[in-house]
């Protein structure tokens, strides 16, 4: 079987540990002998010319970092060609320097062994080696640069040491600081290059002012005054680390160094006035491995930063990627609409919520039944992202199928429990279910860990249905859920909604469900579409959301049908949103269809009037509309302006025609002008359904 | 964005070009839809403005369609406008005794 990784750091490119010519035989071990031993050699010879140039002891010892550099990033098969070149390169310098050959044997095996501890501890604790990456780096100094020179100068000391060398200890501290020193600058000069890119590359204007910056800088501190600014020099190293990277760090320390190693061999009395030649020595050589050492841990640091703050983008990306897709599926999966029965209105709003914390899962769904009956459920799945808005759309199909088969409320959120098929464990959903007989006003509903339906009658009791409560939808079978049955009055409202309307953080449920029974309370005259949004207005919803909200309103027909009332500026882009108010108020008043476009059209001409004659001297005015429906079944219309109509303005064929349509539809006409302004009434006749 | 009240899509043949309004005609929008059906004057000899897709309609359409019908008096262009008495724009039209200046169809092809 294969399988995908999706992993981003597993699947990208392996970074290229070993030098590609190693595995190429036989020329890549012939190759790898001969470079290895053209680099001791040669960084032998540096080294020792450095020294006598300047009668002050070792510098930097060059080999130890070219070994340890090499081992790190050839394969482990491969070191013994490293180790025999390193070895005989020693050997033959030693012996050709007129060294005996028991003292040369002892300065092959340290050279041999430091670069293999070294190798051995870096690459068991890192792998391949990454000198971008802090971890990386400390174990760099601990194996290759401290463990390993310790090692080999310890090796080499006791050599001396039993050939009749004179102090140990001031050999073995000075073995180790050189090639310590040694692995510090040419190490990682050699290492970076198979290490991570620089932030900033060395190849700009910027590295060659670092690098030049950096020669010019030692020059200055050693030649232009007598204070020890050695540390000075390396400010360089310091800037790499923190604006380009750790390749600008191993440079810049590798060319500041030779730069110094010049400076002595030319003019080498002193370092520092004031200190032996030997103590200033070790305290530029400390300086210059400090600091670098420092480069090196700060261009890491910002290397480590860089990546978190793009794996958080990334991460933070996805989270918005799916928080879209998320939102998208649940519009996709909330019902275009709301049933329509002739005896109930019914409105639902939806808001999702605005921040990125949460697509909550809740839904809703109206339903017509049997026998003129409506169902209506209102569900919250808890949980997150695309899985919570799956289920949600799993959960609504369902009830919608399940609603045709049971009149029982608790059965329905049984059946649903069975069927929810929750994403996780810890994650559950909550519903509340009722069904509307709008013939006899039996509401029978049942709630699962639902927040209680609220019920508002037109005198003004307010009542929580909160008596067939069970526990939420987990998935589980066999749940016992009570169910519950309540009269409507005509007239009265029902309020469904999810606990986004009346949730708030640090607040007690109770306070939201005071300030949503105050709330619908003073709306129960609007009509159910202006109950929904003014709801979600007042409730505070529209301001800081943070879940999103369901608000289903049902009205019974019945009882008083409140007045339509509105009062709007007099300008002919006011006339749609007039309309769409009249038409939402039909619905409400449940006027018949053929009363309800002459309404229309009666109150739409009795308003261009008012517009055209009564403000036409460009006055800001307003024109006030108000509807009823009175006890014979007639519909009673006002249009009010407040405007003053020029006497003199003979009925224009616009106004005419206005005027003639008011009367045609209409079955008594008036219009009133007085001071205050002008009145046009109409009636008709309708028969709202009892 | 708000949707627009109304809107006019326009099909020209040869001879005969058809102009579809949908939506909802009243003194905000009149003016402009009535700029709209007559660029398909341009084209045609015969006209036919198909009001059956109008949701609702004022006397400032029927205006409209009054100076569209007045300005086509003597250019040997031929208007005719399908609105059956039943829909919301045939009802206002009947009501201001339109079909006395433009036939009014049912349909389009009869």
């Amino acid at each position: 079987m294969t399988t995908v990784d999706h992993d981003p750091v597993a699947s990208a490119p392996p970074r290229s540990s070993t030098w590609r010519w190693v595995d190429v035989p036989p020329w890549g071990p012939v190759l790898l002998f001969a470079a290895v031993t053209a680099g001791y050699v040669a960084g032998s010879k540096l080294a020792l010319m450095l020294i006598e140039a300047s009668d002050l002891g070792g510098v930097f010892f060059i080999p130890s970092g070219i070994t340890v550099a090499v081992l790190l990033r050839v394969p482990r098969r491969r070191w013994w060609i490293v180790l025999l070149a390193a070895g005989l390169s020693e050997l033959t310098m030693d012996l050709t320097a007129g060294l005996a050959l028991s003292p040369t044997l002892g300065y092959v095996a340290a050279n041999v062994i430091e670069p293999v501890v070294g190798a051995a501890l870096v690459s068991r604790l890192v792998g391949t080696i990454d000198l971008a990456r802090l971890r990386h780096v400390w174990w760099f100094m601990a194996g290759a640069v401290v463990a390993g020179p310790a090692v080999g100068a310890g090796v080499g000391a006791l050599a001396d040491r039993i050939l009749g060398g004179d102090d140990f200890l001031e050999t073995l501290w000075q073995w180790w600081l050189g090639d310590a020193l040694g692995v510090i600058l040419v190490g990682s000069a050699i290492l970076v290059w198979g290490s991570s890119p620089d932030r900033r590359s060395l190849r700009s204007l910027e590295g060659a002012a670092l690098l030049v910056g950096s020669v010019l800088i030692t020059v200055a501190a050693f030649t232009a005054t007598d204070l020890p600014l050695a540390f000075s020099a390396l400010i360089g190293v310091v800037v790499a680390g923190v604006v380009f990277g750790c390749r600008a760090v191993a440079l810049t320390a590798l060319v500041v160094a030779l730069t110094i190693a010049v400076h002595l061999a030319v003019d080498g009395e002193s370092l520092i006035r004031g200190l032996t030649a030997g103590t200033a020595l070790v305290l530029v050589k400390l300086q210059v491995g400090v600091f670098t050492i420092a480069g090196l841990v700060v261009a890491a640091e910002a290397f480590e930063r860089d990546n978190a703050t793009r794996q958080t983008a990334v991460l933070e990306e996805d989270q918005r990627r799916e928080h879209e897709i998320a939102l998208r599926l649940q519009r996709a999966l909330l019902p275009s609409g709301v049933v329509s029965h002739p005896e109930v209105a019914v409105a639902a709003r939806y808001e999702a919520g605005s921040e990125m914390l949460e697509v909550g899962g809740d839904w809703y769904e109206t339903l017509e039944l049997s026998g003129g009956r409506i169902g209506v459920i209102v569900g919250d799945v808890v949980g997150h992202g695309l899985e919570a808005t799956a289920a949600m759309g799993r959960l609504r199909t369902a009830a919608a199928a399940l609603a045709r088969h049971t009149d029982s409320p608790a059965r329905l959120l049984t059946h649903l429990d069975d069927f929810i098929g929750l994403p996780s464990a810890a994650d559950m959903a909550t519903a509340v279910y009722a069904i509307l007989d709008p013939a006899n006003g039996r509401l029978a509903y049942a709630s699962a860990g639902h927040p209680p339906m609220l019920l508002l009658t037109p005198d003004g009791d307010a009542r929580w249905l909160d008596a067939a409560n069970s526990q939420p939808l987990y998935g589980s079978e066999d749940v016992e859920r009570q169910e519950a049955v309540v009269a409507m009055e005509p007239g009265t409202v029902l309020v469904l909604y999810s606990d986004g309307l009346v949730e708030r953080r640090g607040e007690a449920l109770s306070t939201g469900l005071d300030r949503l029974r105050r709330a619908a309370l003073r709306l129960r005259h609007e009509p159910v579409s202006a109950v929904c949004d003014r709801l979600v207005v007042d409730m505070g919803v529209a301001d800081e959301r943070d879940d999103d909200v369901v608000v289903v309103t049902l009205r019974l027909a019945g009882g008083t049908v409140p007045r339509f009332h509105r009062v709007f500026p007099a300008r002919s882009e006011e006339l749609h949103g007039v309309r769409s108010a009249m038409r939402a108020w039909f619905d409400e008043a449940g006027l018949p269809t053929e009363v309800r476009h002459d309404v229309l059209l009666g109150v739409g001409e009795a308003t261009i009037n008012a517009i055209e004659h009564a403000y036409e001297d460009g006055a800001e005015g307003t024109v006030e509309v108000s509807i009823e429906v009175v006890d014979a079944g007639w519909v009673q219309v006002s249009v009010r302006d407040f405007g003053r109509w020029r006497t003199a303005s003979a009925p224009t064929t616009g106004r005419g025609r206005g005027t003639a349509i008011i009367e045609a539809i209409s079955d008594e006409f008036d219009r009133h002008t007085g001071p205050g302004g002008t009145t046009v009434t109409f009636s008709t006749r309708a028969q709202v359904p009892a | 964005m708000i949707e627009p009240l109304a809107h006019v899509e326009v099909v020209s043949g040869p001879n005969r070009s058809v102009v579809t309004v949908f939506g909802e005609i009243d003194l905000s929008n009149a003016g402009e839809i009535g700029l709209a059906i007559e660029r398909a004057f341009d084209a045609a000899t015969s006209v036919i403005i198909d009001m059956r897709s109008v949701l609702f309609m004022d006397s400032q359409g029927v205006r409209m369609l009054h100076d569209l019908a007045q300005r086509l008096v003597g250019t040997g262009i031929s208007l005719e406008i399908v609105a059956p008495a039943d829909s919301v724009a045939g009802q206002v039209l009947r009501l201001t005794q339109m079909q006395a200046e433009v036939p009014l169809r049912d349909d389009l092809d009869d």
